[in-house]
């Protein structure tokens, strides 16, 4: 992508791009305090062109909104538990920042949360350049409770995934691969609310999460829980 | 709303207050409701509810799909609410950004699935009547009066990006301007409303 991304703020600010083009600006906010500082006041100002068109409801719509909810079991909130791991050693900083943007994951926070994450990600060069990469990529999945936030530069040949909410386990940990040539290789443990950071990812197609015993495999010892193309 | 239980002195706000600075109380409300407190999720959908309405109606046209995406919105924002933190944004925005992409994912919904239809039998556009009709209505004077001091084209491109759900291209494509024009006009047009609403930057 030969975009620049800065000029992407209007056609974000007022919801016109599509979806491959708001994940990249979304990536490039987290790097560019010049388009995070004047998005909020785009932002403030669709707020109002949204409320100058307000129409008033019908009744019959509020007791439909609030008999649904009723019904509707509602999130929980992330927990950013901090468990002293391997990689939590090999990259504190990264954790934290795993954490941000996990919590900022989701449609509105992201605007509203990015800035935060950025001052994060500040600490961590690696994650930066990826976030920062102007052909970044994010994409987010989600899997039961456990969401993905999955954020991919071809020009770093690295990639950022952050997870959050997945089961708790015993005895037993998840482990992340990348498949190439339908090669398996390890890209390391995956603790709940990490952020990995995988480089030489050139040719990777996907991305597998597996539950393997404690202290992780050589190769998957069992089906993927979870799988992200590239 | 006449019958709303949430209708208590304070609480409510007629839609005529809007340009006063957003309540904190509606920040708490949403708090409240990330604990599943149903009555302050109620006055929240009390505050709000016009303004999801309306621009969903504005973007999407048809009235019961704009109260299928109300619903789908509250219901996000009920489910979601665990999310919000006030320390570092308003509940306003956070609900008027989220109905905004839920109508317009509504809209791109709707026009794949009736492109796939219509492959055929497409004739012309009512691109041009869109552009006109989105100008008129606008209920809020402050918000018209700024609209008025943009350049047409500014104007074009706000109107048809934010009221009609176009992305920049399909923009570019109906007001015959390339793809670097109406990204800057996009944003220079933002820029004049904001400093013309007084919004903070
Ligand atoms: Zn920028």
């Amino acid at each position: 992508m030969t975009v620049d991304l800065h000029s992407l703020i209007g056609p974000y600010a007022l919801g016109a791009l599509d979806e491959d083009e708001r994940d990249a600006f979304e990536s490039h906010l987290d790097a560019c305090p010049t388009c995070a500082e004047e998005l909020g006041g785009f932002v403030a100002t669709t707020v109002r062109l949204g409320e100058a068109v307000a129409e008033e409801p019908p009744a019959a719509l509020r007791a439909s909104i609030l008999a649904a909810a009723a019904q509707t079991p509602q999130e929980r909130p992330t927990v950013v538990a901090m468990r002293p791991r391997s990689l939590r050693k090999r990259l504190p900083s990264l954790i934290a920042a795993a954490a941000m943007i996990v919590a900022a994951a989701g449609v509105a926070g992201y605007v509203i949360e990015h800035q935060q994450v950025q001052e994060y990600q500040a600490e961590s060069s690696n994650v930066e350049q990826v976030m920062t990469a102007s052909d970044a990529v994010t994409t987010e999945s989600q899997l039961g409770s456990a969401s993905m936030r999955l954020t991919h530069s071809r020009s770093q040949d690295a990639l950022v995934l952050a997870v959050s909410g997945l089961p708790a386990l015993d005895n037993e940990t998840y482990q992340l691969w990348t498949v190439r040539d339908g090669v398996t290789t390890s890209a390391g443990l995956v603790d709940d609310s990490d952020l990995l950071y995988v480089d030489q990812v050139d040719g990777v197609e996907q991305l597998a999460l597996t539950v393997e015993p404690a202290g992780g495999s050589e190769r998957p010892t069992s089906l993927p829980v979870a799988t992200m193309q590239l | 709303m006449a019958t709303s239980p949430a209708s208590r002195p304070g609480d409510s706000r007629p839609l005529s207050a809007v340009d006063s600075d957003p309540a904190p109380d509606l920040d708490d409300l949403l708090v409240r409701t990330a604990r599943g407190d149903d009555q302050a999720f109620a006055a929240l959908y009390d505050a709000l509810g016009a303004s999801v309405l309306g621009l969903a109606r504005r973007l999407v046209r048809n009235p019961a799909r704009a109260e299928e995406v109300t619903q789908e919105v509250f219901l996000q924002v009920w489910r979601t609410a665990t999310r919000f933190d006030p320390d570092r944004g308003r509940a306003k925005t956070w609900v008027l950004v989220l109905a905004h992409r839920r109508a317009v994912d509504a809209i791109r919904h709707d026009q794949a699935a009736s492109d796939r239809e219509d492959a055929y039998e497409w004739v012309g556009s009512d691109h041009d009547v869109v552009s006109e009709e989105v100008i008129v209505n606008l209920e809020h004077q402050q918000v018209r009066r700024c609209m008025d001091g943009l350049t047409e084209l500014q104007r074009e491109a706000v109107n048809l990006a934010y009221y009609g759900g176009y992305t920049y291209p399909e923009v570019a494509e109906l007001l015959d301007a390339n793809l670097a024009t109406v990204k800057t006009r996009m944003r220079d047009g933002l820029i004049r409303l904001r400093d013309c609403m007084g919004v903070a930057a």
